[in-house]
């Protein structure tokens, strides 16, 4: 298909969106699914699977899930702790990332292979002893342990190496000149140069972050500070047989990633593509 | 100035650069110290204990190890069953007994797992890519929808599908009867409507794992494509003018040009999709709880049920090196073949 649109027939063009339309339904319907399901009663539900409305529309469902099964606190939970994971891992990773692309010193080479190592290395493997290490400092059941182990990331402090080692030395250099320390020029200069990879990291933390799920459910047993992977295994749980009501969970749980990806689109799919060429 | 003292001020300037290296570098690297790198030691220590995280750990060496991966022989069981009339080759099953049967189970669960993912996930990802780089209108927004599924979180996703796969009235039953009906009308025949318990059913395990697959394919498909896009953007439009010029077909362009340029990100997809379905949790956590009969209880499903449900920590820490290594060995094999098909720069 590649080549100028001029050169499709209509006949192929036909086939072609027709394809890409059938394959979208499929991508689409489970979504589809969740969104009308959360809106009709638990009675109108099977007795009417595909229908796309019930008798009336039940927006009783979210009030029912925000209140009574407490989704909203945990999506409040969930912010608060993406929001810390997404500020603290792209602090983490510009300053590593200004480390490895402007800074000779010792043993550099081999501290990012070693960064990059990391991520070859399954989660599963530290899970145990970082448990162990909660247990230590006492973190088990708060929020530190949803954020602080997961302020270093290998692939941030790459993706923030790259940008930088992309800027021309002379920048620098000028400013040096005129007196300004290292810790300025990254956060005087550099920074602002790097928004869109801070765009980028910011999506890959936030999406990380809220969809995490096997960490939370060993670390956090107290209600009141689950996230919201957890609050829907709990609605799954305790209302088993109300399919409106774990769609409508399940809707809350979805609907801030889609909206930040359907305003950031350029810098999800930009995050995924570069690593994906540099790898 | 003296050679000396312009050779000091410039080792001191050189020391100075590096003391600020380290202390950019100091907030990451503590965090790669004390939640990476120690832990992973730790694990390792882990492994070769046994600890219920109550007392302390015990060492015990390779035990854990030999009792995952330990299989029995038992030549009596054979004849016996040799005896009782069995066949041949299906007595082997009392032949060679594993000592943790379930860690077998997982293990053959995650590997199948794997190659069905990577299956029916990077061919199909490959040919929306090629089908979506036109300049054709609308791309954009199939290449959105298409992605949805990859920012979705997979534990809602998990819930839906639990109920679109439903046994009783889901949607996919539901449509596939509609479908019966249409047969039926048109045909005459009486065929049942289908009640097909895609997730639970305990006499068709094969297809629980097979519905987990499909589910995990189609949420890893957005992604896949989102690469082999990029790295078909990034074919040079001179190469393809060229062929053009000289007659190539379309498909002689895609056999001779784009795939060969694209094979190292076919490869990079191949080993991110690997470490990534080897990882499987909420799925089976969600839809199946491994189950019917374990049918689709994976790797790290098993560590979890060993780890925090029997709080057997070091023969949790086991498996996840057990894992670990069927990663890397899989990886490195894929490195070693990798030459004889991608195409280097």
């Amino acid at each position: 298909m590649i080549g100028r649109s001029e050169r499709v027939p209509f006949f192929r063009r036909f086939l072609l969106y027709f394809f890409l339309t059938l394959v979208g339904v499929i991508m689409a319907y489970p979504f589809f699914f969740m969104v009308t399901t959360s809106l009709k009663t638990n009675q109108d539900t099977f007795a009417s699977i595909l229908a796309p409305f019930g008798s009336k529309l039940e927006w009783g469902n979210y009030r029912a899930v925000l209140s009574t099964v407490n989704m909203g606190r945990y999506m409040l939970n969930t912010v608060f702790v993406a929001v810390c994971v997404m500020a603290g891992q792209i602090f983490t990773s510009m300053m590593g990332g200004y480390a490895f692309a402007r800074f000779k010193f010792p043993g550099r080479d081999a501290i990012f292979r070693a960064y990059l190592g990391t991520i070859m290395i399954p989660f599963m493997v530290i899970l145990i002893p970082t448990y162990k290490l909660m247990l230590m400092f006492n973190w088990v059941d708060r929020y530190q342990s949803l954020i602080i182990p997961w302020l270093f990331t290998a692939s941030g402090t790459f993706l923030f190496r790259q940008f930088f080692k992309g800027i021309p030395l002379e920048l620098e250099e000028a400013a040096i000149i005129d007196g300004a320390g290292r810790f300025r020029i990254l956060w005087g200069i550099f920074a602002p140069l790097a928004l869109p990879a801070v765009a980028t990291q910011a999506t890959i933390s936030f999406l990380y972050a809220w969809n995490s799920f096997i960490w939370p459910l060993v670390i956090i047993h107290n209600r009141n500070n689950y996230v919201v992977t957890q609050g829907l295994a709990d609605i799954q749980g305790g209302y088993h047989a109300n399919v409106p009501y774990i769609m409508a969970g399940s809707t809350l749980a979805i609907l801030p990633t889609v909206l930040a990806f359907l305003l950031a689109q350029k810098y999800f799919v930009e995050g995924v593509a570069t690593t994906g060429l540099k790898g | 100035m003296t050679a000396l003292a312009r050779r000091s001020t410039a080792s001191s300037r050189r020391r100075r650069e590096a003391l600020e290296g380290y202390l950019f570098l100091l907030p990451s690297i503590l965090g790669f110290l004390i939640f990476f790198a120690g832990p992973l030691l730790l694990s390792l220590y882990y492994s070769l204990t046994n600890w219920d995280l109550l007392t302390p750990p015990k060492t015990v060496w390779l035990q854990n190890f030999t009792q995952a991966v330990k299989l029995n022989f038992r030549p009596d069981a054979y004849s016996s069953a040799l005896a009782e009339g069995k066949g041949f080759f299906s007595a082997f099953g009392s032949l060679i007994v594993p000592n943790d049967r379930i860690f077998w189970i997982a293990l053959g669960n995650t590997v199948m797992y794997a190659v069905g993912v990577i299956l029916l996930a990077i061919a199909p990802a490959f040919l929306l890519a090629y089908l979506l780089n036109s300049k054709l209108r609308g791309m954009t927004f199939f290449r959105g929808l298409y992605y949805l599924p990859v920012v979705a979180s997979v534990v809602a996703v998990s819930l839906v599908y639990l109920w679109v796969f439903y046994r009783e009235g889901g949607a996919v039953n539901f449509v596939l009867g509609l479908f019966v009906k249409l047969i039926n009308g048109i045909l005459g025949t009486h065929i049942p409507l289908p009640v097909i318990g895609w997730l639970n059913d305990p006499t068709t395990p094969k297809l629980s794992l097979f519905t987990l697959i499909v589910l995990t394919a189609w949420r890893m498909i957005g992604y896949d494509m989102v690469i082999f896009l990029a790295a078909l953007q990034a074919v040079p439009h001179s190469l393809i003018e060229a062929c053009w010029v000289d007659g190539g077909s379309r498909n002689t362009i895609l056999r001779k040009i784009v795939i060969p340029l694209v094979t190292p990100t076919i490869f990079y997809v191949l080993i991110t999709n690997l470490i990534d379905v080897l990882q499987v949790f909420s799925e089976p956590y969600i839809m199946t709880r491994g189950g019917p009969a374990n049918a689709t209880i994976t790797l790290v499903y098993y560590l979890y049920q060993k780890g925090f449900m029997r709080f057997q920590m070091g023969y949790a820490s086991a498996l996840a090196w057990i894992s670990f290594a069927l990663i890397f060995i899989i990886t490195t094999v894929q490195f070693r073949l990798s030459s004889r098909w991608v195409v280097e720069e």
